[in-house]
């Protein structure tokens, strides 16, 4: 896989076909998508601790769609600021507010709107006050260089364009000793030049 | 789906850009029992965990 999409493809429509997407997951997340939601496939195929997230809001956690379970490797520690990149309805950063405390922060960035709204009202509503959201891309973090000390991600950097230009902004925003706790698909191995090439697969 | 790379692919870039320690530290079934099923097991997609430090 090239580090940038084929330029067959259009990226400003593939940006706004994952914004439908995960508007259309924010607001309704038990309609029908390709893609596991909620906290029981959470917590049964990726490790979660379900406890853990019946105490969230469930707005929070019926819309997660990650892939991994970055919050299960060390690394977040009480005073951190943390930054989850594609934080959706705020289920994973959620969790890290609570483990930094609240000498720490938690920043959500992501690109849908309708999560971002669903994400504030969940934070509110646990009273976790050293959490925020900004609107933003993976490409172009709205985050100051070196202000982090642990980014995490879940299931959504396959999603960006420019793989160099967003792992590039996560080696921006890092502190030096800084954390990359991802998780995100992974290909076994190179994709046909037809599937890479599908505006369909790169959307999903 | 057709977003990801190969892990070797990701570890190349990280370490390109300052990163070491990098580890794989997790594989999921993440698209088990769902449509995608049949083309990401023809494909070989997985969710993977990756921890790695900034120098």
């Amino acid at each position: 896989m090239p580090l940038q999409c084929p330029d067959t493809i259009d990226t400003a429509q593939l940006r706004r076909e994952i914004r439908d997407v995960y508007t259309s997951v924010a607001q309704n997340p038990t309609g029908e998508f390709h893609f596991h939601r909620g906290p029981q496939y959470a917590a049964e195929l990726l490790g979660y601790d379900g406890d853990e997230l019946d105490g969230l809001p469930p707005a929070s956690t019926a819309s997660f769609a990650g892939v991994g379970n970055p919050l299960a490797m060390d690394g977040i520690e009480e005073g951190d600021t943390v930054l989850d990149i594609g934080s959706g309805a705020g289920m994973d950063l959620l969790l890290a507010a609570q483990r930094v405390g609240p000498t720490g922060r938690a920043i959500g960035v992501d690109l849908t709107l309708a999560m971002l709204e669903s994400a504030v009202q969940s934070a509110t509503d646990c009273g976790l006050a050293n959490v925020e959201f900004r609107a933003g891309d993976a490409q172009a973090l709205p985050v100051d260089d070196d202000s982090v000390d642990v980014v995490i991600s879940n299931g959504v950097l396959n999603l960006t364009t420019d793989k160099r230009a967003a792992y590039s902004e996560i080696a921006r925003v890092l502190k030096p000793g800084g954390r990359l706790l991802l998780a995100d698909i992974a290909l076994a191995r190179a994709l046909p030049e037809g599937a890479a090439r599908d505006i369909d697969l790169w959307s999903g | 789906m057709a977003g990801a790379l190969q892990l070797v692919e990701l570890e190349q870039l990280l370490l390109e850009l300052g990163f070491a320690e990098i580890q794989e530290q997790a594989r999921f079934d993440a698209f088990r029992g769902t449509s995608m099923e049949r083309v990401t097991t023809k494909y070989g997609v997985y969710g993977a965990n990756l921890r790695a430090i900034l120098r």
